[in-house]
């Protein structure tokens, strides 16, 4: 019945504004036809009342959502008069809809962002910098991936770093050690290809937060600024070692042939079907791969990742930082909803809840990861083991243009030499930054 | 003639044995993602993802269907249904009008109409919606039923025409000059003759109409922001998350994002395959 | 078939006057009022029935295009778009999309797996429209099932196919391996573009035969009995029935059809987004595919612009051709 009436009523509603296409009345009541059964949907025509738009990425369950709406809802319940239209925004789309709302001319007030968009989004005039200081509390590598011409545009909530996952009961097994360094990685992957029915360790054609960070541990760069131009440096007895450990690591027959177009998720997968002995992944990876297999739990351990031949063994510190747009009228209140958000108490349960650990040093030794010897690596790994990528709005194309995901996925086909593979990744690199 | 009934005979059975194998491929063919998307909504989540395929779970849990609808499912399935049932009913009785007009009149634009329309459909559909998206702001059409709904009509609608003319025109006109000679006007002889003779047509258009927009993603994402307002395409993103699909949660949703759509089929499938068309013109 | 059209009109308008209570009843034919009413039913009559469609399709999608148009000579980043200035640089775009290789073979893959496409859900589909224009037991299940392809989500069949196709945890693979088949076992489908092409194809013709199918069936069920009982009595078999008589009878439909298969085809994003992502090293990457990925990661929309339209010609040629067949078959 209800069904019918409001489609009644929508189609009615549809006939006059067809026959008298943009006329702004006839649009208004259009509207006050939707907004019968909205009742949460607060009008704006109270001087009293305001509305903030926040856009976070989508949670993916329950549990998640509910802490964040909790949060919303206490926000609102301290804020009288304020209410937060708040919009869940799909991970594959995110990208996108960041593009079409500040190209179409709406935006939100405040977002979530990943944090190698927010240069990107910054540079082109989208958000608005953050005024006066930013907290000396934050992790340093989450803040820096933020900043642009030496503003900075990101408030980091939460963040997270890969490390090195591996079978504790098949090490123990074979008697093998923690691999240190990226020799030892393959002497103990030897002994496991030998020994057991296992992958040692898989590699994925679409990881770049695996094949990247490499070019660190051999003691390279991806690209270096010098008077605000970058340039790019994969090019480089490093970067080429890194594209040959991570070309040796797949050619040894280690990983299924199909790990050419695999991602983080397909190797988490083979690792949660107990397929492959080691893996480098996130606690949010960890949690997942438990999640599929509860029998995991027991077999697994966790390390910082091996370094490679420069003595590096930084991951990349990924995670989400908020932001305010340049068009939104509300930058006071938003500003007030993102340190509301970032509240140790909130950050910590938000960041749990994912897998991720607070974007907060104070808040990641509070978090419960800390007490924890299975996601303690994490923490460890991230403050005191963490990069970022270059901060520069080139990075978005970059990854957009699947750079190094193109370059590493011919090298694993026969297609390219790693030589060749790495100059293709920094003629694209200098073609992203404008050289 | 004995002799040749003989011969009939295996030749027959050949063929009805062709028939049920080519069914039973086709069918197969058709049927196995939905198998395995209701399967896997049911299954424990160890036999989710498994090397030896899990074709019946060990133990059905329809807990993934209570978490879905706790979740909202029928305030986006309302939300669709209004904007797809408003879409198809409009949208089909606009290209009938149209196809209508394209078939039977004698119109010196038609050939470049027929291609104009045509031409909106050309585009891919990414490089539209900035456009789109400003054209709706303007209008104050975001975050409204109305705002989809006219874009989906203005995307099904070409399509639409033409399968509708194709369809007018394999109707013979003599049936309307009948009518016309009758003392019908034009209208009356489309409504009354021409509109019940092309039941079929108008019940695959409408089939066309209604999953293009059933089924549309990108615009719902972009035009509504109030999630008790979004369809079922965006409200189905909710099961991916930072790290990765729930696949069986997706299932689950999905087959729950299938059964409308079957029904409307089924509903609309009758009037497909009664075989109207021939039984009127039969008399 | 002149003669069956005849007689069937007559029985139709007999049937009616039983049926309907009004038809051919309400206007005496007089001299001026007949004469409005022809002015009306000949010169009015197809505007106003055109127009609900044309203002919703032109008033809607008239300015994106024109847009999508403009923008493909200028130089249009994420920011010019904000602010509305940009550079105008002529052809520099289209001259770009000539020069580089990668575009060049992007429009060849597009054209070649588009074209693959259509021939491939049009046999299916015609094929199955005459096996459910068959009479045989259980024909309305069949008719049902083949419908289903159609009523699923389009992402979660995306999903649920990358899924069967998966090297490891995939159904065909397990399949063809309890075939006999032991190559397949782990076999990845898509690290190279041949057979990720064939996968995705497999997908998008799965999705689009049961539109096909249904249409023909449609028009199958309109050719009036009475033709097909003329040319059996004259003697024509099955297949010159179909050859000489249903098939020639649809060809309106059929070519509506391939116009349609062929504009769907050619703009196949999702399923490409959800398998491959246009990879691997970009091997399936198609125009769709390529034009977002310039438009909405690169944030080069006067490229991707550029892109668009070229599709927009590409496409129109192709379907100018076929409207010349249509035309040449009507007469027109």
């Amino acid at each position: 019945m209800r069904v019918q009436h409001r489609m009644l009523a929508v189609a009615a509603a549809l006939a006059v504004t067809v026959a008298a296409c943009g006329n702004g009345e006839e649009v208004e009541e259009v509207e006050d036809v939707n907004g019968v059964e909205d009742t949460d949907a607060a009008p704006d025509e109270d001087a009293e009342e305001r509305s903030l738009s926040v856009w976070i990425m989508q949670p993916g369950s329950d549990e998640v959502e509910n802490i964040i709406t909790d949060s919303v809802a206490a926000f609102e319940d301290e804020h009288a008069g304020v209410s937060v239209d708040l919009q869940f925004v799909p991970w594959d789309a995110a990208h996108d809809q960041f593009v079409t709302a500040i190209g179409g001319g709406q935006v939100p007030d405040v977002a979530e962002m990943g944090n190698t968009w927010t240069p990107e989004f910054a540079e082109m005039g989208g958000l608005a910098a953050i005024e006066g200081e930013i907290d000396g509390d934050y992790i340093d590598a989450i803040v820096d991936s933020g900043l642009v011409e030496g503003e900075a545009y990101g408030y980091p909530w939460y963040a997270g770093a890969r490390a090195f996952i591996y079978r504790q009961d098949v090490f123990d097994d074979l008697g093998l050690e923690v691999p240190d360094t990226w020799e030892e990685l393959l002497e103990v992957g030897e002994v496991i290809e030998a020994e057991t029915d296992l992958d040692p360790i898989n590699v994925a054609g679409n990881y770049v937060h695996m094949l990247a960070p490499m070019v660190w541990h051999a003691g390279g760069q991806l690209a270096v600024e010098s008077d605000g131009q970058w340039t790019a440096a994969v090019d480089s007895p490093e970067g080429r070692a890194a594209f040959e450990m991570y070309a040796e690591l797949f050619e040894r027959g280690w990983s299924p042939q199909g790990a050419i177009t695999w991602s983080s998720v397909d190797v988490r997968e083979a690792f949660a079907n107990e397929d492959a002995a080691m893996m480098i992944g996130g606690g949010w990876d960890l949690a997942a791969a438990i999640g599929n297999n509860p029998e995991l739990e027991d077999k697994v351990a966790t390390a910082l990742l091996p370094a490679g031949p420069g003595g590096n063994q930084d991951a990349f510190a990924g995670g989400s930082h908020f932001v305010q747009f340049a068009e939104s009228d509300e930058h006071e209140l938003g500003r007030e909803f993102i340190e509301f958000m970032l509240q140790d108490e909130q950050v910590s349960t938000f960041a749990d809840a994912v897998g991720f650990l607070p974007g907060t040093v104070s808040g990641v030794e509070a978090s419960s990861a800390a007490g924890d010897p299975l996601y303690d690596t994490f923490a460890t790994q991230i403050i005191d083991h963490s990069a970022s990528y270059p901060s520069t709005g080139a990075w978005g194309a970059i990854e957009g243009n699947q750079v190094f995901v193109n370059a590493i996925q011919q090298v694993m086909q026969g297609d390219l030499t790693v030589d060749e593979a790495v100059a293709q990744v920094d003629e694209q690199m200098n073609e992203a930054f404008g050289q | 003639m004995p002799a040749r009934g003989l011969r009939r005979r295996p030749r027959q059975i050949a063929a009805s044995v062709a028939t049920y194998a080519a069914a039973v491929v086709v069918g197969a063919f058709a049927i196995v993602p939905l198998y395995w998307m209701v399967v896997t909504s049911l299954k424990p989540q160890a036999e989710v993802r498994t090397a030896e395929p899990v074709f019946w779970p060990s133990e059905v849990t329809f807990a993934r269907y209570a978490d879905v609808v706790e979740r909202g499912f029928f305030t986006y399935l309302t939300n669709s249904l209004i904007v797809a049932g408003t879409v198809t009913v409009l949208g089909v009785a606009f290209a009938a009008f149209a196809g209508y007009a394209l078939a039977r009149f004698d119109l010196s634009v038609k050939r470049y109409l027929l291609l104009l329309v045509l031409a909106t459909q050309m585009f891919p559909v990414v490089v539209l919606l900035i456009p789109l998206f400003t054209v709706m702001r303007n209008l104050g059409l975001l975050d409204s039923y109305i705002g989809l709904i006219v874009t989906y009509l203005s995307f099904s609608t070409p399509l639409a025409v033409w399968i509708l003319r194709g369809f007018f025109q394999g109707i013979p006109a003599e049936l309307e000059d009948a009518a016309l000679v009758d003392g019908c006007t034009r209208f009356m002889a489309l409504t009354r003759i021409v509109l019940p003779l092309a039941g079929p047509g108008l019940a695959a258009c409408a089939i066309f109409v209604f999953i293009g927009a059933w089924n549309e993603f990108l615009f719902a994402l972009t035009f509504i922001s109030q999630d008790s307002m979004r369809t079922l395409p965006v409200a189905l993103q909710a099961f991916t998350g930072r790290s990765g699909i729930d696949f069986g949660a997706v299932m689950a949703f999905s087959t729950l994002f299938t059964l409308p759509a079957v029904v409307f089929f089924l509903f609309v499938h009758k009037r497909l395959s009664t075989g109207m068309v021939s039984g009127a013109v039969k008399g | 078939m002149m003669s069956a059209s005849t007689t069937t009109s007559g029985s139709r308008r007999g049937r009616n006057s039983r049926g309907g209570p009004d038809v051919g009843t309400p206007v005496l034919p007089g001299g001026p009022r007949r004469f409005t009413r022809q002015w009306f039913d000949n010169r009015a009559l197809p505007w106003l029935l055109l127009a609900p469609a044309l203002l919703l399709i032109f008033g809607l999608v008239g300015y994106p295009v024109v847009r999508t148009f403009y923008l493909s000579f200028h130089e249009a980043g994420l920011a010019s778009l904000v602010s509305g200035d940009m550079d105008f640089i002529g052809l520099d775009h289209y001259r770009h999309i000539i020069g580089d290789p990668h575009l060049r073979r992007v429009f060849l893959v597009t054209v070649v797996f588009g074209l693959s496409c259509v021939v491939a859900t049009m046999v299916l589909g015609v094929a199955v429209a005459l096996l459910l224009n068959r009479p045989f037991k259980g024909r309305w299940v069949l008719g049902v099932l083949v419908l289903l392809p159609w009523a699923m989500p389009r992402v979660a069949a995306a999903t649920v196919w990358q899924w069967l196709f998966h090297d490891q945890y995939g159904l065909v693979n397990w399949v063809l391996v309890q075939l006999g088949l032991e190559g397949f076992d782990g076999y990845a489908w898509f690290i190279s573009p041949l057979p990720a092409f064939f996968a995705i194809g497999v997908v998008v013709v799965w999705g689009a035969f049961p539109f096909v199918a249904i249409s023909v069936l449609a028009g199958l069920q309109s050719v009036p009995d009475e033709v097909l009982e003329a040319a059996r009595i004259d003697g024509a078999t099955a297949g010159q029935r179909l050859r000489l008589v249903i098939l020639p009878m649809l060809k309106p439909l059929l070519l509506v059809l391939v116009v349609i298969s062929t504009i769907w085809d050619f703009k196949v994003f999702d399923q490409i987004y959800v398998m491959t992502q246009g990879g691997p090293a970009r091997s399936t990457e198609v125009l769709a595919i390529a034009t977002w990925r310039e438009a909405f990661t690169q944030l080069n929309f006067g490229l991707g612009s550029a892109l668009a339209m070229a599709m927009f010609v590409i496409l129109t040629a192709i379907t100018i051709v076929y409207i010349r067949m249509i035309r040449e078959e009507e007469g027109l």
